[in-house]
């Protein structure tokens, strides 16, 4: 592993803040490629957010555990939460494209856009968390 | 994250995205860019050529602003996007609700009307 960065922050969108600086510091440090950059911005927010929406009230905590894991061949990132057993991988279907703005529908894109920009997205439910890795190429592709 | 006016005497507005529009950024300009296009029901040619980052919320306030244009019969078209947002764009098939173009001239084409096929 060439470099690695983990987060414990709150499922609530103000604590995204706390992410941002520490990825940009993360994608300088490496002078990563333009479109993984974009690639581990997009995926990070798209994931987080996914973790908000489907957090429920009475859970155990409102922690989510993030981390970054630049290898030789790939970026890996891992995302844990104690909520209730949720598989995102599931919704990652791409989405139904509108033929006009009528049709339109805004959201429910989020984790499609994830699928396209991820080598591999694998969940696994471990003890009374779920664990979400989300593999990226080192080009982005 | 911000929004520029460029000012235009044909009652166009013409804005551009400038930044990262994540989550901290879609905060930011969120409310502004709704008083700059559906809220002023004129047509708007958005150019996305300095934009750095766009993910599904920033795309939900387009389709959202869009579409409360379209029920007050005016338009956006999206300009010039840099390639990997232009990727994201077309994926998820925005592009075939609204218009996004290469340039300000088309742009401005089919606003007045035509369509682009017919100026090339």
């Amino acid at each position: 592993m060439i470099d690695h960065i983990e987060l414990t922050l709150e499922k609530e969108l103000g604590a995204f803040n706390r992410i941002l600086p520490t990825l940009d510091q993360f994608i300088q440090r490496h002078d990563l490629q333009d479109r993984l950059a974009y690639a581990l911005r997009l995926v990070l927010e798209e994931l987080f957010l996914n973790l908000i929406k489907y957090s429920k009230a009475g859970q155990r905590s409102n922690q989510a555990w993030v981390s970054i894991a630049l290898r030789s061949e790939d970026t890996l990132i891992t995302i844990e939460d104690d909520g209730p057993p949720f598989d995102p991988t599931m919704e990652a279907i791409d989405p139904v494209k509108p033929r006009n703005l009528a049709e339109a529908r805004p959201g429910g894109v989020g984790l499609a856009l994830v699928r396209h920009m991820t080598a591999g997205l694998h969940y696994e439910r471990r003890g009374e968390r779920n664990h979400l890795e989300a593999r990226l190429m080192r080009d982005g592709a | 994250m911000e929004i520029q006016e460029t000012p235009r005497a044909d009652g166009i507005t013409q804005l551009a995205l400038i930044g990262k529009l994540d989550i901290v950024g879609l905060h930011a300009v969120d409310i502004k860019f709704h008083g700059y296009t559906a809220a002023r029901r004129r047509h708007a040619i958005v150019d996305l050529s300095r934009l750095e980052f766009i993910a599904s919320l920033g795309i939900g306030m387009i389709y959202s602003c869009s579409k409360s244009m379209e029920r007050h019969k005016v338009r956006m078209v999206l300009v010039n996007p840099p390639a990997t947002i232009d990727e994201v764009l077309r994926l998820t098939g925005i592009d075939q609700a609204m218009p996004i173009v290469k340039t300000m001239k088309e742009a401005e084409s089919i606003l007045a009307g035509e369509t682009f096929e017919a100026q090339a």
